[in-house]
Order: structure tokens, then sequence, then C-alpha cells
């Protein structure tokens, strides 16, 4: 996903304590705090590189044998599934 | 209040080839909209294959479509990715190997993905919600211990087709017909929930025998003309159980053109004008509450807050909306509490911005004792009260039922996300709202946040009214 930029796509978003609760595709959905993070980050876009040193800045290193660029594409990936995202190549 | 022209409601179909079934079905499907009565571009109809295949339909398959009036000219083939599956509000398939394949290639349209039988099977028992909400309310359905035994849509079982396609002429016409008596239930499920754009306008004399009911529903008025050898009939029936939302005064800004004839000719010429044709007034009656309340919904999306919902009213009008999936008991919430509470909808609570209640005392349909066959009763003939007071929301509830064991009831405070994430999918219409969450979440907020109400048997739930309102412990 490297050359690629997020930003999101929820038709709305609604931010408290940490937790987004966003309208996409016609559904509401509570995301977790790493994916509620992601998309308070991709309110203009960024690459993924940039979502995935916030993500570290702001919960801490994954446990070793965890891939942090893996992991974040991983959670773009399902976001961007359910609307929540739009990934382009720049 | 005029509904916002609306873009074409998009139905894919896809099978293993696209010259086989998926093939079979569009043809099938078009002809079947146009003949009951919807505009040619009102539902777009078109279908793709998960692997490339022939470039043309088979001529048994060909011989078969003919059979059943539907004709293969004019075919191109596609194969199925990401954007034309993005293009479809619901995507049907007709095995549920082929559903699997299409929400695991296409995770973002997984959720709006059903087999032909399964969708059919699923829609009945679901609230009346608007077409394009339609897909999502299986989906809700579907993904709830809701969804009926019939559906047994799993690869291999009884609602599936075989994965193998007919290799000759009496295997596709074999297919032709299943997939044609399915066509048929799926166009008759969406003709009470279209928008009234996509339906042919009804070209519209009224003859000396028709009569109309004028009704008001969520403040839309709407007039019910009857025609055919059951009008009378019909007039008798609809007057008495929409007793309460009988119009005294004022225009109507929609009409619904109902045929009761037992003339199958007679319905089908009056379907294709754009009118409802059915052959007896049970059913005409049990369609037109769906017709009536998508009507109203769609002629004030944006306007209010509608929750599927029952809603009852204290005396001094603080109305409780008890929010709760279909066939999980509103009505006979709403029947039992109707009874001392103020009866103000078994289906839709709508409130305006400002929390004003506008009800909606429709009819509610009751089972009779004994049969599966449910009636349209009105709230006058159950005794149910008429609310007083300026009706104003009070307090939010969702309604679990919990059938096992001997659960007392009790109230427990819904985090207010959570809350929503199970609100939204009984809203109508919510992105219509400009910042629609913070729209939703404001209003809720405003009467104390929501609660859940867990029960076993209804008639522990009035004890519960007090703290329901804020005014007892919780």
């Amino acid at each position: 996903m490297s050359g690629m930029r997020i930003q999101v796509a929820a038709a709305d978003v609604l931010m408290r304590d940490g937790r987004a609760l966003v309208l996409a595709d016609g559904h509401v959905m509570l995301l977790s705090e790493l994916s509620s993070e992601i998309v308070a980050l991709a309110q203009e876009p960024v690459s993924v590189e940039e979502v995935a040193s916030h993500l570290a800045a702001a919960f801490g290193a994954p446990p070793d044998g965890i891939d942090a660029m893996e992991q974040v594409r991983g959670l773009i990936a399902e976001l961007a599934d359910a609307g929540v995202v739009s990934v382009t190549e720049v | 209040m005029s509904p916002r022209p609306s873009a074409p409601f998009g139905v894919l179909l896809v099978s293993r080839h696209n010259e086989e079934r998926a093939l079979l079905a569009e043809r099938l499907l078009r002809p079947a909209l146009a003949t009951q009565g919807f505009e040619a571009d009102a539902i777009r109809v078109t279908s793709a294959g998960l692997e490339p295949g022939a470039k043309r339909p088979s001529q048994p398959l060909k011989v078969a479509l003919l059979g059943h009036g539907g004709s293969a000219g004019g075919f191109a083939p596609r194969v199925l990715d990401a954007d034309i599956a993005a293009g479809a509000d619901v995507v049907l398939t007709l095995t549920a190997a082929e559903r699997d394949e299409v929400a695991s290639r296409h995770p973002r349209v997984a959720r709006h993905c059903f087999t032909l039988a399964e969708y059919v099977a699923l829609a009945d028992g679901v609230n009346p919600v608007p077409l394009s909400e339609h897909p999502e309310a299986l989906a809700e359905a579907r993904a709830s211990e809701l969804a009926p035994a019939t559906a047994d849509d799993s690869p291999g079982g009884a609602a599936d087709f075989p994965d193998e396609v007919p290799a000759d002429l009496p295997g596709w016409k074999s297919d032709a017909e299943r997939i044609s008596g399915l066509v048929a239930q799926l166009v008759a499920l969406w003709i009470p929930i279209a928008p009234v754009s996509a339906r042919v306008t009804p070209r519209y004399t009224p003859g000396r025998a028709d009569v109309v009911v004028p009704l008001e529903a969520l403040g839309v008025g709407i007039d019910v003309w009857c025609a055919g050898q059951g009008a009378s009939a019909l007039h008798r029936a609809l007057t008495s159980a929409w007793s309460r939302c009988l119009r005294e005064g004022g225009e109507a800004t929609q009409a619904i053109h109902l045929v009761i004839d037992d003339d199958p000719i007679v319905r089908a010429r009056a379907q294709a004008k754009g009118h409802v044709a059915y052959a007896h007034v049970s059913d005409a009656m049990h369609a037109l509450a769906s017709l009536v309340t998508v009507r109203a919904i769609d002629a004030r999306a944006g306007e209010l807050f509608m929750l599927h919902a029952a809603g009852l009213a204290l005396e001094d009008g603080r109305v409780i909306a008890f929010v709760a999936p279909s066939g999980t008991g509103k009505t006979t919430l709403a029947a039992t509490l109707g009874q001392s509470l103020g009866y103000v909808s078994d289906e839709t609570v709508a409130v305006t911005l400002d929390g004003a209640v506008v009800p909606y005392p429709k009819p509610l349909s009751v089972v009779q004792p004994g049969t599966a066959v449910k009636d349209q009763r009105s709230p006058d003939e159950l005794g149910l009260t008429v609310p007083t007071g300026d009706l104003r929301l009070a307090a939010v509830t969702i309604l679990h039922r919990v059938k096992d064991g001997d659960v007392p009831a009790h109230v427990v405070e819904a985090p207010l996300f959570e809350a929503m994430v199970e609100l939204a999918a009984q809203t109508s219409y919510l992105p219509r709202f400009d910042k629609p969450l913070a729209t939703m979440a404001r209003l809720l907020e405003s009467v104390g946040g929501v609660r859940v109400v867990m029960y076993s048997d209804v008639a522990d739930v009035p004890a519960l009214l007090p703290q329901l309102v804020g005014e007892g412990a919780s």
C-alpha cells in the first residue's frame, strides 16, 4: 500500500472519547479505538506510513512478532471494505 | 414535502457465468417490473458472471426464456468487477455458493448480497421500509436470530439451486419456471415499498363505483382510491381499520389506486397502469399498511426522525418510543399498553427535530387466533386509548424480549454510541439529515439517553414506566 493515500469516505463521523461512530453505505458502525484514530487522522489525505507512525505514537508499538505496517494495512483494508475510508494511489 | 427524485435502484443478478441463470433472472425480472407498473428507468436491472463464459446463451436457455415472455436479445456478457458490484443497491445470486463468492470477493457489497430465494424468504415479516432501505433491513434480519427457518439457503440447502446448470431444455424450463416464480414474489414485495416516482403515474378517471378514503399519515394527506368489483368491500374495511387516520379536510398530496377484482386480466391491466391490484380485500389491506407507511415516510424524509417503534403516550402527552426489530413484539406491546396509555403507533414513531411527536395511529396487524393470517385491526376496535396533550418525545427504549428463563423485567442504561448503532438500523432516511449522527445524538440526549427494557412478559413492562421517563431509580 506504499504510495497510497487514505481519506475518510464515510457520509458522517461523530467522535467522542476516542471512539468514532460512522455512517457509511447507509449503515452506522462503531469503530474500535485504533480504527477511530485512523478516521480522526484521515480527515485529510494521509499516507499509510503516516498512519502507522501516528498509531505507534498514540498506542505504542505492537507486541513483538506483529508487523506494525501489516497491521495498519489490514485495518485500512477493512475500513475501505466498509466504505469508511477511500484509498487512492498517488 | 414531495419526495426527492431518487437515483434508480440498482439490482445486479450474478451467476457463475453471465449467460446462464443471471441472464435468465435479469430477462425475467425486467418484463415483470414493466408489467407490474414500474417506470422503465426506476429499477436498473443488470447481470454479470463470476467467471468469463460463452458470448451467447445456449439455445435451450433462450427457448426456456421465451416460454416465460423473456428475450435474450442484445445480451453482452460481463464479468463481475469492483465497479459493477459498487453500482448495485442489491446483488442477487441464484446459488448460495455464488452469493458467498461475491461476498468474499467484494466485501463492500456482502451485506446486500442475497440469493434470490433468501431475499424473498427474509422479506416476510420485515418492517415496511422504503425500497432503498430494504436490502439493509433484510441484512439486519439475516444477521439476527429472526431469520425465518424457511430460508434454508445454505449451500446445498432446500432453497438453493444446484451448482451445476441444466444441460438440456427440460432442465432450463424447470429453472425458468422457478426463477419466474421467485421474480414474481420479488416484484410483489417491491410494489408497496417503491417510491412513488418509480411507479407509472396512473392516468385515472374515477368510475361511478369507485370510492375514495382520505387518509392522513405522519401529516401527509393520502387519498386511497378503491376500484374494481370489490371496491365497496375494500372501502368498508379500510374506513373501519384506518379509523384514526381518516383525514378531515386538507389536501392530499399523494394518491394510491387500489383495485380489488378476482379477474386476473382486470388486475394485470390495472397493475400495468400503476394501480395496485389484488384478488382479495385482506391482501390489499395487508399491502396498504406498507404502501401508506412508506409513502408517508418517503414524503417526510429529512424532516422527521422516523424510528421503527411502538409509541405510547402518558396522559400529559409524554411519548415513550419502544424500538424493536420486526417481529419482536411491538404490536403486542402497543395493543397491551395501549389499553391504558395513549396509542401513538405500533410501527413508526416520528419526531420533529425539536422533539414533537407526529402520531401515526395506523391499524395493528393482529394474528387471527389459531391461524397464521394477519388482520388489520383498528385501534378503536381493540379499545386502545386516544392520546391526549401535546405529544412530545420523552424516552427512547430498545425492547429486548428474553424468551427463555424467568428474568424479571428491568431497565438498563445503554451507552449512547452502542445504542445509536442499533437505533440507526431502525431509523428511516437517517442520511437525509444534515450531520445525521450529531442530530440523532442530540435528540436522544434531550430525552436522557437510551434505555434497554429486558422483559419476558409484556405485563411486567408498565411497572417500569416511571424509570423509563426518568422518574424512578434505575
